[in-house]
């Protein structure tokens, strides 16, 4: 029997149909998260196993396995670069005063952030403004890291250097060029954690008046090597994009000297958007310096440097 | 609980054809429609414990909420997402000719092609010609990149742009919209 233009229109509705059924009883089945993890990896292409070892991990609620996997998502999406604009300040939480006093407080000042990311593989670049305190003083100027292919580079523009360390795993990269509580790039490290289950749905709160839904986790791992207690982390994303809003992390257990509380670093997200990846935008990914900086090269596990 | 609140094969049941159509005369492509119409129905499944309304009309603004910001999307970028489709694995249906031409009789593209054209005036020559040849032509994305001597991602993004200048003609409303989303 010949199928009609309209019994292929019916038949493509009924499939796309049948799909979404299927679709909802893999995430709302009866089985236990564990189970039906399972039982949906079995047939679910690499994409949808991110989505898969979330659930593993679950322990929220219902709202758990979207919040997660779109917070993952938004951070890193296929093909595409993220670029984030964003200033970060430090406060004493539970002080005498939230601002940081003395000798640490030129480094701690507000500092402004730019990043660029893909994943798959990752590859990432941080422009920075930090302030870079030397024997001479203060120098002020933009500091960059980038990651990428095996290899890390960073370059301090005040004294026109750049190091380049080859043979660094992907992850091992965050702690080795440590820039905070997070790593070099807490994007990356957010997306890691988000991916390794290791923040969870924590219902909604606001931020400057707008309300926002929260993740939050600990760091277990950071990347300063002395022991420590773990760092809670607090991740906040738009309710409808699930876009990056604001990220805290309270370094229990570092102090600064002459203050009381918890460091706490607090990263509020001015501009997030996702670009193309293409020849255009790839190089957004890797330092550009200007001029003829100093190279020194190393390679990861050794700890001898070569001028370039 | 709020897992019962929508029931998605009935709310498609109920949408399918309008949203599809919807789709179809914002974008003067199928397959694009397409592409628009599986992601916002995904999107809808993923985000549906988000879902606070309890009555049809309530579920059919929630669904035309998230179909209007991919239609922002496809608008600025030129592509559509695939993220909710891709996590629940759920795969955009393929059409043959004969259901092509079925969806754009029911979304009575034919009828606005006339509108289009009729419009082709208020765009700029690139995205003029991009729409011609897409739209009332309709050449491939390949082929039209072949015409124009661009990258297909190029005319696709023409294409695009150009349809969201015809907005005023196709969907005020959509169109404001999808552009404050």
């Amino acid at each position: 029997m010949t199928e009609t233009p309209h019994d292929g229109y019916d038949r493509l509705m009924a499939d796309f149909r049948g799909q979404l059924r299927e679709a909802e009883k893999l995430r709302a089945g009866g089985q236990p998260r564990r189970r039906r993890a399972l039982a949906a990896i079995g047939g679910l292409a690499a994409a949808s196993l991110v989505g898969g070892a979330l659930l593993l991990t679950g322990t929220g609620g219902g709202g758990r396995f979207d919040l997660v996997a779109q917070a993952e998502a938004a951070l890193a999406p296929a093909g595409q670069i993220v670029h984030l604009v964003t200033t970060s300040h430090t406060e004493m939480r539970g002080g005498s005063q939230s601002g940081i006093t003395g000798p640490e407080a030129e480094a701690n000042k507000p500092r402004v952030s730019e990043r660029w990311s893909t994943s798959k593989p990752l590859r990432w670049r941080v422009a920075s403004t930090t302030p870079i305190v030397t024997a001479h003083g203060t120098l002020a100027g933009t500091v960059e890291l980038s990651y990428g292919g095996g290899t890390e580079e960073l370059y301090v523009q005040p004294l026109n250097t750049l190091s380049v360390q080859t043979g660094v795993s992907e992850n091992s990269a965050w702690t080795r060029l440590a820039g905070g509580p997070l790593g070099a790039d807490p994007v990356a490290r957010l997306h890691a954690m988000l991916e390794g289950g290791q923040l969870h749905d924590a219902g909604s709160g606001t931020v400057d008046g707008h309300t926002v839904l929260r993740l939050v986790g600990q760091e277990l791992s950071p990347p300063l090597r002395s022991a420590h207690s773990p760092w809670p982390v607090e991740y906040d994303v738009d309710p409808e994009t699930y876009a990056p809003v604001r990220f805290t992390v309270e370094e229990v257990g570092m102090n600064f000297p002459g203050n009381t509380g918890v460091p706490t670093q607090v990263v509020d997200v001015n501009i997030y958007e996702l670009l193309p990846l293409n020849e255009r935008t790839t190089r957004l990914l890797s330092i550009h310096p200007v001029g003829s900086p100093t190279i020194e090269r190393h390679q990861a596990g050794s700890a001898s440097a070569s001028p370039g | 609980m709020a897992d019962h609140r929508l029931d998605i094969g009935a709310l498609h049941a109920r949408h399918c054809d309008g949203l599809l159509a919807f789709f179809v005369r914002r974008t003067g492509d199928v397959e694009v429609a397409l592409d628009l119409w599986s992601e916002t129905f995904a999107q809808a499944l993923a985000g549906r414990e988000r879902y606070r309304g309890s009555t049809e009309e309530e579920a059919a603004a929630w669904l035309y909420g998230i179909a209007r910001r991919q239609l922002a999307h496809y608008y600025r970028r030129g592509s559509a997402l695939r993220r909710a489709m891709t996590r629940l694995n759920i795969e955009r249906p393929a059409i043959n000719p004969d259901t092509e031409a079925e969806i754009l009789r029911r979304a009575g593209l034919e009828d606005l092609r006339q509108t289009i054209v009729a419009a082709l005036a208020m765009l700029s020559e690139d995205a003029r010609e991009a729409i011609k040849l897409r739209v009332v032509d309709e050449l491939s994305y390949p082929d039209l990149a072949a015409r124009l001597a661009i990258t297909e991602q190029a005319a696709r993004m023409r294409v695009s742009r150009g349809m969201r200048a015809l907005g005023s003609v196709l969907d005020t409303q959509t169109l404001t919209e999808a552009l404050e989303t």
